[in-house]
């Protein structure tokens, strides 16, 4: 188990981390916020890359900065996308697990199992310097996992993965949850998160707003006004119709389609398939501007 | 596991690539010590060994050390990899000493081959006639140690160190040991001459300004006792504060901090 209790990171005058108690239990939790929200900051404390400035970081009872004891039970699988790139991804992965204790030939057939695993077998043997991002992150992943740790960190790890890969690197996570392992995975993306886990905190500058259930989030977020935008070749005929529903609050029209807001978003969904398909209206675009985190900080924080 | 951070360590600086350059060089070596002694025909080969070494192969020896050096820990941090190795169950300063061991190994590689390219051009054959040889190399072996662990102790304190470990040894380790009084004691390559035991240059039979220059940079007063006792005392506390250091401080990727 993590816990952070009152942890506070300060660079000079600049708080990275501010006063975070938090306790994370196995399964996958997501660390959710925007970028420079703090997330580096806690996985570096919590790595023992970093001493906190004020309060206590525990990694299962003990005090992760440059502990050996704690670096056996955690992998940690870095943001960055830094690696020796004259070595071969079998090479790198195989060269972690020496570096963990293992002797070679233990450590060759556990790159192998691990390779297999993140699905870069067939690859593995070429150089680092000729992968593409994807490959990077699978590579990564192995390595953090190659001495099998309880614990498991990962740094915004969907970044660059294809549709195919973010998904067989979900499934994988929920596999290692099913294994009883602690993951904490950081994410801007709300939706990437969603197809993660539904247990999360959530990190706005330095601060944590809310930890718990996604639900809670979503709760917050359907309590005000939702926005939707509409794309369409016909915004004044898609405006008389959408401003006789009792749900919708107002409706702005502009050359591409229009904006408008409610405050029942499933039942406005629901009517607009009727429209579409009955009329026959157009509709070439469809975007919520109040899915994405920024929206729902704006929310929190009530700016 | 120390077995395999010395050896991957070691093979990740021995690379061929780093090898080719130091291979040049001691090609490079043994042409211009021909070219010496073809002008300075009447030199003894001792002396113009002396002179050469003290010119050459002791300029090299921190140049060489100051390179491999970074490579330690400096390298790692501006390559952002450093975050792979201080995640791994391994003993901070076990981590960073076996690292700082082998690539002090490979600077005596490297300068020992340097070494004995210049002594095969003054004695011919492989060299190994050469008397001041060995001495030679156990100050190469000594130097080795005591510039990798200072260089080392400066990465570990200062940001983008390969600088300062350049400016020091061009610009200290040249002009400090020919200066006068006793301030030639506050560098290395004093002490590493009196291991090396090599004799003064005879300037009265020739051998111009370089032998007087080479004098001046080689020669000095101080018996090898005391250059082993300041080599030792210097070796142990820079690898001790270093290691003290590394153990207490973050040490993260360059320009990755939020």
């Amino acid at each position: 188990m993590i816990t952070l209790e009152n942890a506070s990171r300060w660079y000079g005058q600049v708080i990275g981390l501010n006063d975070v108690t938090c306790k994370i239990e196995p399964g996958v939790t997501a660390l959710l916020g925007m970028n420079g929200a703090g997330k580096s900051t806690m996985l570096r404390l919590i790595t023992g890359q970093m001493k906190p400035t004020t309060g206590e970081v525990l990694v299962d009872g003990l005090a992760p900065f440059a502990n050996p004891e704690v670096y056996k039970k955690l992998g940690y699988c870095p943001e960055i996308d830094n690696f020796y790139e004259h070595r071969t991804g079998r090479q790198f992965v195989q060269m972690m697990g020496r570096f963990a204790g293992y002797d070679a030939k233990e450590a060759a057939s556990r790159t192998e199992q691990m390779l297999v695993l993140v699905g870069m077998a067939d690859r593995a043997d070429k150089k680092i310097a000729g992968y593409s991002k994807g490959m990077r992150q699978r590579i990564k992943l192995a390595q953090a996992m190659i001495h099998d740790p309880a614990i498991i960190l990962l740094d915004e790890p969907l970044n660059g993965l294809d549709p195919m890969g973010r998904r067989d690197y979900i499934n994988l996570l929920h596999y290692l949850a099913q294994q009883g392992k602690t993951i904490l995975v950081s994410s801007h993306i709300l939706f990437e998160v969603e197809q993660m886990t539904s247990s999360i905190l959530l990190l706005h500058r330095g601060r944590l707003l809310a930890t718990g259930h996604l639900r809670v989030i979503r709760e917050l977020i359907d309590k005000h006004p939702h926005k939707v935008r509409l794309e369409t070749t016909e915004p004044r005929k898609w405006a008389e119709r959408i401003i006789a529903m009792p749900f919708v609050l107002s409706v702005k029209m502009d050359r591409g389609g229009l904006e408008l807001q409610t405050r029942e978003p499933n039942s406005f969904y629901d009517a607009l398939e009727p429209i579409a398909v009955g009329e026959g209206l157009p509709i070439t675009g469809f975007s919520s501007p109040d899915n994405n985190l920024e929206s729902i900080f704006h929310y929190l924080v009530n700016e | 596991m120390t077995s395999y951070v010395f050896t991957n360590a070691f093979m990740e600086y021995f690379r061929m690539k780093r090898l080719f350059v130091w291979i040049l060089v001691a090609i490079g070596m043994y042409l211009a010590a021909h070219a010496y002694l073809r002008v300075a025909g009447s030199d003894s080969p001792g002396d113009s060994y002396s002179m050469l070494s003290s010119l050459l192969l002791f300029r090299l020896l921190p140049l060489a050390s100051a390179i491999f050096s970074s490579a330690v820990l400096s390298q790692e941090i501006e390559q952002k990899t450093i975050v792979y190795l201080l995640t791994r169950p391994i003993p901070r300063p076990q981590f960073l000493i076996t690292r700082t061991l082998a690539s002090s190994l490979v600077v005596v590689i490297m300068i020992g081959l340097s070494t004995l390219a210049l002594s095969a051009a003054v004695y011919g054959g492989f060299g190994l006639k050469n008397p001041y040889l060995w001495h030679d190399m156990v100050a190469i072996v000594v130097g080795a140690l005591a510039y990798g662990t200072l260089f080392v102790l400066v990465s570990l304190i200062v940001n983008r160190a390969m600088i300062v470990c350049l400016l020091f040894a061009f610009a200290w380790e040249t002009s400090v040991p020919s200066m006068g009084g006793s301030i030639y004691l506050l560098s290395i390559s004093s002490y590493l001459t009196a291991i090396a035991q090599r004799p003064s240059i005879d300037t009265s039979t020739g051998g111009g300004p370089l032998s007087a220059i080479a004098n001046a940079l080689g020669t000095n007063t101080l018996p090898a006792d005391t250059g082993w006792a300041v080599m030792i005392g210097l070796i142990l506390i820079c690898g001790g504060v270093g290691a003290w250091w590394f153990k207490n401080n973050e040490y993260l990727p360059r320009e990755d901090a939020e």
